[in-house]
């Protein structure tokens, strides 16, 4: 499913596992992907108009997240897979990423627009060109990409802020539903010592892309 | 592995007091019981006895006793 967002040359593409985003940031014939799954017409489109990907992001190592690298590193060998270093332990560990028990899970949760689907999930590992630790400065295509660390929903979950005006938020923070931090490597008290005053740092008319479901300003979000 | 070692496990998991649950209870009359419950006792139950629980196996238990028969 393609969803044009409000934000300039961004396109959010959902996932049918558990209605996960993927975005797909352009900047003349280059891009920018974010947590990408499998999804050949998105990249076809790209390919038609001769643009290439430069960088891969990882919001977090969970396996809805991160089930496209392998996909896409195969597509586009030339791009750079970048997240933290606790996000690459975890993409490394079918069990830190969920993705042995993602099937059992996908056939029981649902939330908001996602219901419940049944899948077959083979343990997933994968793995980055590049990490960073606390925070990375990214200089691209004239636009400054800041990486920030923000532990809580998961060991190696980070924001991704492209020029103060798109905040990728993985499962950090939403509209409408609080943080989850009862998976593994996650912490409400790192979120809560660590990221929430981190999150209180960052400008609040910040347009937030999140892991799941639609877009919303930062003094919208829930743990606001 | 008693059951009580097993109860303990599943008290450790549900963030429920020690002792404070018991084969009769329902799944569904406990108030920790809700997807991320069912996320970690499919990790438990992967990780501790190396069975794989589907989501129909659990949307099938109704007490705790059910939980406890696959903990084995």
């Amino acid at each position: 499913m393609k969803k044009q967002t409000a934000a300039m040359d961004t396109i959010a593409y959902v996932s049918d596992l558990l209605l996960s985003n993927m975005y797909i940031c352009v900047e003349g014939a280059k891009a920018i992907v974010i947590d990408p799954f499998a999804c050949g017409s998105a990249f076809d489109d790209l390919d038609k108009k001769h643009i290439d990907i430069d960088c891969v992001f990882l919001t977090h190592e969970h396996y809805d997240h991160i089930s496209g690298v392998n996909w896409l590193k195969e597509r586009y060998p030339g791009s750079t897979v970048i997240c933290s270093k606790n996000c690459a332990i975890g993409m490394a560990n079918p069990k830190i990423n969920y993705s042995r028990y993602f099937d059992s899970f996908a056939e029981l949760i649902s939330f908001g627009e996602c219901k419940a689907i049944k899948t077959t999930v083979e343990d997933y590992k994968c793995y980055p060109d590049m990490t960073f630790e606390k925070e990375d400065l990214i200089e691209w295509q004239g636009n400054k990409i800041i990486l920030n660390e923000t532990p809580g929903h998961s060991r190696g979950s980070i924001f991704i802020n492209v020029d103060d005006k798109l905040l990728f938020s993985g499962d950090t923070i939403f509209k409408d539903f609080p943080i989850q931090t009862k998976f593994i490597g996650g912490s409400i008290k790192d979120f809560n010592m660590i990221t929430k005053p981190f999150i209180n740092t960052i400008q609040k008319d910040i347009r937030v892309m999140p892991g799941h479901l639609g877009p919303f300003f930062l003094n919208e979000s829930y743990d606001h | 592995m008693t059951d009580k070692e097993k109860l303990a496990m599943l008290e450790e998991i549900f963030e429920m007091d020690e002792g404070s649950l018991k084969a009769t209870d329902k799944l569904d009359k406990l108030d920790c019981w809700d997807s991320m419950a069912a996320l970690s006792l499919i990790v438990l139950v992967s990780d501790n006895f190396g069975k794989k629980l589907t989501g129909a196996m659990i949307e099938d238990f109704v007490t705790i006793q059910d939980v406890l028969n696959v903990m084995e």
